[in-house]
Formats: structure tokens, C-alpha cells, sequence
């Protein structure tokens, strides 16, 4: 398999703060891989070192066998960013943000005009290529956005949090997309906040938090490692009585996330364990009205790994 | 080509914004026979009218504003999102700065020269007659000074917010010192020589001496100036853009 991306050691500060602290991995050839970290993890950064916008302090990257530092032009020809923010023009047509955006890589006549059909087929907007994206919903601005980043036909496609607040059904269009830019050949890195959106499209997930690694792998061996837990969540009623450092003591609980009512505490699966939470909650004077248990998921093995959950 | 086609874009986003559009088309006009209206009775009956005096100042101040319109056409939230693109293309950065550079100054080139002309055959201003030319040449060479000043703004402070507000400073002193809008001899010897510092004074000077005097000895210095400063701007903007600003 051709390894498409290839990054070893990479570091990147902000004044003191490291944002980038030392990873390395590399992806492979039509794999889609899904990164996931709350804010401030380094993935931005990550992201922008990869689309040749920001330079690293130290490390090595590669990029479909081209220098990050020496060959950023030939880089930048061959991938495609997909950004957080909508970048697109509201006061022109579809076609003429697409035309516009995928004539900055060099294509003219016939072939511009094949990519960008292509590229609008692709999103779903093609009946609306003479609408003015000021009249799209949030979901078809977001369309147009991935459709202006992938007309080039980029071997590598970045998308920084593609699906940030649309509709289910936008979403589900974004997601099939995705997935057939894949069959087409390409390589996808895949950020968001969405568990859901990582745990359908991706083949290998990497999680960052505070600039590094902690996880990489497929969903499968992630919650391998973490196949022994369990999480529990209580609908408390008196969470101001509530000491989390108590429940933290008991042997066998691994974290503790309270928010409003919900008491979120993962631990070993151990019978002990969990009359030792219980006895706890009612010693500190907290009824529960409901509770409910979860084997490992994506979502425990990231609170297990960050201590936080994906939106924090 | 790419360039020109990148210029062409930007041209046509400025004339999408009808704020700018209109600041630099119709308001020229506005201020001039605004000001020449309320002012004809200070300038009696010589040879030179309000509307002749302001009719210089007023596009010489219009132009000097090009700054806000380079500003806006730049790093404007809309059009700075929208340019994320180009960071991520296969472009050279100096192409991004200097497509927004020749965009608004095409378009105050256009504008001004426009408008010298209705004002000088149209309204009978005095431009000069013969010598209007010289007079575009002024009035162009400090909107080519104000589109690189405003451009360059952008790229040191990275936002067009900070740009813009910080470059009305420089726009209120040289307009203020350089007689816009009274002369500043009557406020003492030492406000005179301060005045020398704006190029707006330069500008009138030059310009009146030209239409009244047939007196060119200023031009070539006053272009020359303007057309250094705006090399001195595009320096700037190579050496400070840092097209991650586009990213934050």
C-alpha cells in the first residue's frame, strides 16, 4: 500500500504553549482516517502544518512523496481543504464560486467545465448551480463548500469539521460523499466533533489531546483496550451535595464527568465497583431517579483516554 | 492569466459591495457640492470658486480614502473567508495581496478619472482645461499610494477591523494638516511646517499650482514620492503577510 502522508516527530509552538507536541504516523492510500480531540487538542494545527499554510518548528512531513518545506507547491496541487468555516462567495452562483476556486489550480475550458459539473454532481447541488449560495440552507452552503475544495480532483482531502450544525439529511449526503470521493481514490483526514460521523466513515481513528497522540488505530482495537469498563450515567437530584473526588477514590473507577444532573462515571466492570458508587451517591444524600449503563464505546475509550468528553 | 483572472474577481467583488461602490463613485460628487455650496460665500468673486477649491480637496480626499476600500476588498469577513481558498491554492502569496492592490486601484482610477471629467466639462470645475491630465496623473498616483497603504495595513495587522481603524489616523492627519478643508497658515508657523508632512499637501499644492499658475515644478516630485511610498507599501506586505492570518 502507498503511503500517502507521512509524519514523523512533528512539533509546532505559539509563543510558549506547544500545540504540536512531537507526533508522528502516517495514512495510507485511500483510507479515511478520522481525528478526533476536544479544543485545543492540536488538530488545527495539525491540519493547517498538512495543507502547507502553517510551517512546523521541527519534524519531518511528507505528503504524497513531496517535501512539506522544499515542494509546498506540488502539495498544494494535489490536495484539497475542506475548512471549518464556509469559505465561499454569497453574491455569485454556485458554478461561478466553483468555476472561480478550481481555476486557481490551472484547469480551463472543457475540463474546467467537466470538474465542475462533476464536483456539483458529486455534493447534489447540480440543479442549483445558478442559485446564489445566499439562498442556500446551512446544509447546501456546506455542500458548495466541500464541492469548491474536491473540483480539483485532490489525492489527499483535509476536512476540517465538514458537518457543523446542518441537517441530518445534509449530513448523510456529506457522508456518502465521502464515501465515494474514497471509492474514487482518495485519501481522506477527517476531523470533527461528530463520534457518530468517525465511528461510520473511518477505517483508522486518531485521537490527540494537549498536541499529542494518545490512540490510533480502528474502532475495533481502541475499545479493545478499554473492553473490561463500562460507564454509567445517573440522573442525580442533588448534585450540589455531591463530592466527585469521593466517587474518584473508589477502586475501580476510572473517570468521573458531572454535568447538571448527569453523573457520568466509567469503571471496571466489577460488582464491588459498582455497590461502592451506589453506597457513595446515597451516603453523600444523592437520590437517583434513573441510571443507566454502557459497555465501551468510541465515546468511553475518548473519556477514558482525554478525561473529557469530544465537545467539552 | 491567473493573476488577471484573480484582479478581475476582486474588481468584480468590490462592485458587489454597494458601500463601496458608492463611496467611491457618488459621494465624491456629494462632497464637493456640498462643501461648495455651503462655502461659495467665503470665496467672493475671484478667480477661483468654492466649488473649484473643493472640487480638488474633495477628490483628493476621496482618493486618500481608497485606503478603507483596499482594506475592505482585502481581509472584509465576507470576502476574507471566501479568500481562504486562495491560501490553500498553488499561488504564490504575493499574488494574493497584489490582485487586491490592483483590483481597487482600477477601480479608483476609474472612478476618479470619471468623475474629474464630469466635474471639469459637466459642472465646469476648474480641473486645470488643458492640464486635467496632469491633474489625473496626481489624483491616480495617490490612489495607487492609498490602495498599497491600505493593503499593506491589512497584512501587518492581519484583520480588517484593526486595519481599517487604524488607518483613519493617518487618513484624519494628512487631511487635516494638508488643508482639506481650511488652510492651515492661518494656525500658526509651526502647524505649517507639520503640514508639510501630509502628502495631501503636497497634492494641493501641486494640483493648484498646475491649474492656476501653469507651474509643474512640483509634479514630478509629488508622483515620484507617491510612487515610492506605494513600492515602500508592497515591500511591506511582502515581508509581513503571513497568509495563516486568513486561517484564524
Amino acid at each position: 500500500m502507498d503511503t500517502i502522508v507521512s509524519v514523523n516527530n512533528l512539533e509546532k509552538s505559539y509563543q510558549s504553549k506547544k500545540a504540536v507536541a512531537g507526533i508522528s504516523f502516517s495514512i495510507q492510500k485511500g483510507e479515511i482516517l478520522g481525528l478526533l480531540g476536544p479544543n485545543g487538542a492540536g488538530k488545527s494545527t495539525t491540519i493547517n502544518i498538512l495543507a502547507t499554510v502553517l510551517s512546523p518548528d521541527n519534524g519531518e512531513v511528507q505528503i504524497l512523496g513531496y517535501d512539506l518545506i522544499r515542494e509546498a507547491k506540488s502539495i498544494k496541487k494535489r490536495i484539497g481543504i475542506v475548512p471549518q468555516d464556509i469559505a465561499i462567495f454569497e453574491e455569485i452562483t454556485a458554478e461561478q464560486n466553483v468555476r472561480f476556486f478550481v481555476g486557481l489550480y490551472g484547469f480551463k475550458g472543457s475540463k474546467l467545465n467537466e470538474l465542475v459539473q462533476e464536483a456539483l454532481d458529486l455534493v447534489g447541488l447540480y440543479d442549483k448551480k445558478d442559485d446564489k449560495p445566499k439562498t442556500f440552507s446551512g446544509g447546501m452552503k456546506r455542500r458548495l463548500n466541500i464541492a469548491c475544495a474536491i473540483a480539483h480532483r485532490p489525492k489527499l482531502i483535509i476536512m476540517d469539521e465538514p458537518t457543523v450544525g446542518i441537517d441530518p439529511q445534509s449530513r448523510n449526503h456529506i457522508l456518502e460523499s465521502i464515501k465515494v470521493l474514497r471509492q474514487r481514490g482518495a485519501t481522506i483526514i477527517y476531523s470533527t466533533h461528530y463520534m457518530e460521523e468517525v465511528e461510520t466513515i473511518s477505517d483508522r481513528i486518531m485521537i490527540m489531546n494537549e498536541g499529542r497522540i494518545i490512540a490510533v488505530g480502528k474502532k475495533e482495537e481502541l475499545i479493545q483496550n478499554i473492553r473490561n469498563e463500562i460507564t454509567y450515567t445517573f440522573e442525580i437530584d442533588s448534585s450540589n451535595q455531591l463530592d466527585e473526588r469521593q466517587i474518584s477514590q473508589i477502586v475501580g473507577v476510572t473517570n468521573v464527568q458531572l454535568y447538571g444532573k448527569d453523573l457520568t462515571i466509567t469503571s471496571k466492570k466489577s460488582k464491588d465497583t459498582l455497590n461502592g458508587i451506589v453506597s457513595t451517591l446515597l451516603d453523600n444524600g444523592c437520590s437517583f431517579e434513573k441510571m443507566t449503563s454502557k459497555e465501551a464505546s468510541l465515546e468511553t475509550v475518548f473519556l477514558d483516554l482525554t478525561g473529557r468528553r469530544l465537545r467539552d | 492569466m491567473r493573476f488577471l483572472r484573480i484582479a478581475k474577481f476582486d474588481f468584480e467583488n468590490i462592485l458587489r459591495n454597494p458601500t463601496l461602490l458608492f463611496s467611491n463613485t457618488v459621494m465624491p460628487l456629494i462632497l464637493i457640492g456640498l462643501m461648495g455650496f455651503v462655502t461659495q460665500s467665503f470665496f467672493g468673486s475671484g478667480n477661483m470658486s468654492s466649488y473649484d477649491y473643493y472640487g480638488v480637496s474633495m477628490i483628493t480626499l476621496s482618493a486618500l480614502l481608497i485606503i478603507m476600500t483596499a482594506t475592505n476588498a482585502f481581509m472584509e469577513e465576507r470576502v476574507k473567508r471566501a479568500n481562504i481558498r486562495m491560501i490553500y491554492a498553488p499561488i504564490p502569496k504575493a499574488e494574493i495581496y497584489l490582485s487586491k492592490i490592483l483590483s481597487t486601484y482600477i477601480l479608483g482610477t476609474l472612478s476618479f478619472s470619471i468623475i474629474l471629467m464630469i466635474g471639469q466639462y459637466l459642472f465646469h470645475i476648474n480641473y486645470g482645461g488643458g492640464n486635467l491630465p496632469y491633474i489625473l496623473l496626481l489624483v491616480n498616483m495617490l490612489v495607487l499610494f492609498g490602495s498599497c497603504f491600505g493593503t499593506m495595513m491589512c497584512c501587518v495587522m492581519g484583520d480588517e477591523e484593526k486595519a481599517s481603524s487604524i488607518s483613519q489616523l493617518p487618513v484624519l492627519f494628512f487631511s487635516a494638516f494638508g488643508g482639506i478643508f481650511f488652510s492651515v497658515y492661518g494656525l500658526g508657523k509651526t502647524v505649517a511646517a507639520i503640514s508639510n508632512l501630509s502628502p495631501v499637501k503636497w497634492i494641493l499644492e501641486c494640483a493648484f499650482r498646475i491649474i492656476y499658475d501653469n507651474d509643474f515644478a512640483l509634479l514630478l516630485p509629488v508622483t515620484f514620492s507617491l510612487f515610492g511610498a506605494s513600492i515602500a507599501c508592497v515591500i511591506v506586505c511582502q515581508l509581513t503577510f503571513k497568509p495563516e492570518d486568513f486561517t484564524c
